[in-house]
């Protein structure tokens, strides 16, 4: 059963899906939330209901095709639920761990839709960014968890907005897959499926433009946390003399 | 490395989602450090997109665009994390000290 043809169906599976996380968002009591949460899992539920049935090139070539679908839908439920947890969770630390889920589902998807290359360097690129959120989790001992925040319509009317927004993309998706163009046989390279080194010679000949520019702003960026950091141990160091005379 | 369309469609259905959820994230949440999750969601979001579209089309310009935009990333996340440690830091000072820090260097 595909989501192609099922406006209604995936208008519902939308509205529940927003009811749940308006409910997670706004209720800090844990009643709310564990309503939130069901309904949250049966929208989910319903959701993944509506994926097309395949195990795709997978690495998992097994001769079952239940075990394949299983192998994607594993870490698609994880991944979805993980994204859910990630923006409805009141501690930093938590949110984090949630998104370190969200990292690694993404990952074994690519992997289990045949996607390696990209699957591999998703999780280098991952590494990078999420090494310093966990090392910024690791050190702030204190306020962890985030201040209350004021319940408003405005929460409600994003979820509605949202909602509209992913069953109008959903709807749209089928298109989209229809209209990608066919694999090309006719080179070397595409017959086989590229390669490290043709992503390689790509970054350096057709991006490299691109590439000077990434590696410029990230060279500005450790300048920047660096003197960040400096000014503010620098401030740390005098501020209690000030804050005694004053 | 290829991907059947049935597999490239639950792929995109999967990041349209994140993209949508994290889009949430960034409407709803008061919390800087939420909000900066909330952008890592949606950016999550679209790296699978892009993964699955260039896996599914075997061109390697998606794949090296997901290098420059994780490179990109971050850059960002080195900063805001910075950023947000060095405020709460002065946050704190002047709930001790009790005046705002003028002479404080930006």
């Amino acid at each position: 059963m595909s989501v192609q043809g099922l406006p209604i169906t995936t208008l519902i599976i939308c509205g529940l899906g927003a009811g749940g996380i308006y409910l997670l968002l706004t209720q800090r009591k844990p009643a709310p939330r564990r309503t939130g949460t069901a309904v949250a899992a049966i929208a989910l539920a319903a959701l993944l209901s509506l994926f097309p049935l395949t195990g795709g090139n997978s690495l998992i070539a097994t001769s079952s095709s239940f075990i394949s679908t299983l192998s994607f839908l594993v870490p698609a439920g994880c991944g979805l639920v993980a994204t859910i947890a990630v923006i409805t969770s009141r501690s930093r630390r938590r949110g984090l761990a949630w998104f370190v889920v969200v990292v690694l589902a993404n990952t074994a998807m690519l992997f289990v839709g045949g996607a390696v290359i990209v699957g591999v360097m998703n999780l280098i690129l991952n590494v990078g960014f999420l090494g310093t959120l966990l090392l910024f989790a690791a050190v702030s001992d204190t306020n962890d968890e985030s201040p209350a925040e004021p319940v408003s319509g405005f929460t409600w009317l994003a979820c509605a907005v949202t909602a509209l927004l992913f069953a109008g993309l959903l709807s749209a998706l089928p298109r989209v897959v229809a209209a990608e163009p066919p694999r090309a046989t006719t080179s070397a390279v595409s017959s086989n499926g590229f390669g490290w080194s043709d992503l390689g010679r790509s970054l350096l000949f057709d991006h490299g433009i691109s590439l000077t520019v990434v590696s410029l702003l990230l060279l500005i960026a450790i300048v920047t946390v660096s003197r960040m950091m400096t000014g503010e141990s620098s401030e740390l160091s005098t501020q209690p003399v000030e804050g005694t005379a004053a | 490395m290829t991907i059947d369309p049935e597999m490239l469609h639950n792929l995109l259905v999967f990041a349209v989602f994140q993209f949508v959820t994290g889009t949430l994230g960034v409407l709803c949440r008061r919390s800087l450090f939420h909000l900066l999750l909330g952008g890592q969601t949606m950016l999550q979001g679209t790296c699978v997109a892009i993964a699955a579209i260039s896996a599914s089309g075997e061109d390697v310009g998606g794949a090296a665009w997901l290098f420059l935009i994780g490179g990109l990333a971050a850059a960002q996340i080195a900063v805001a994390v910075t950023f947000f440690r060095v405020l709460a830091r002065r946050r704190s000072i002047e709930t001790v000290t009790g005046h705002p820090q003028e002479d404080c260097r930006a």
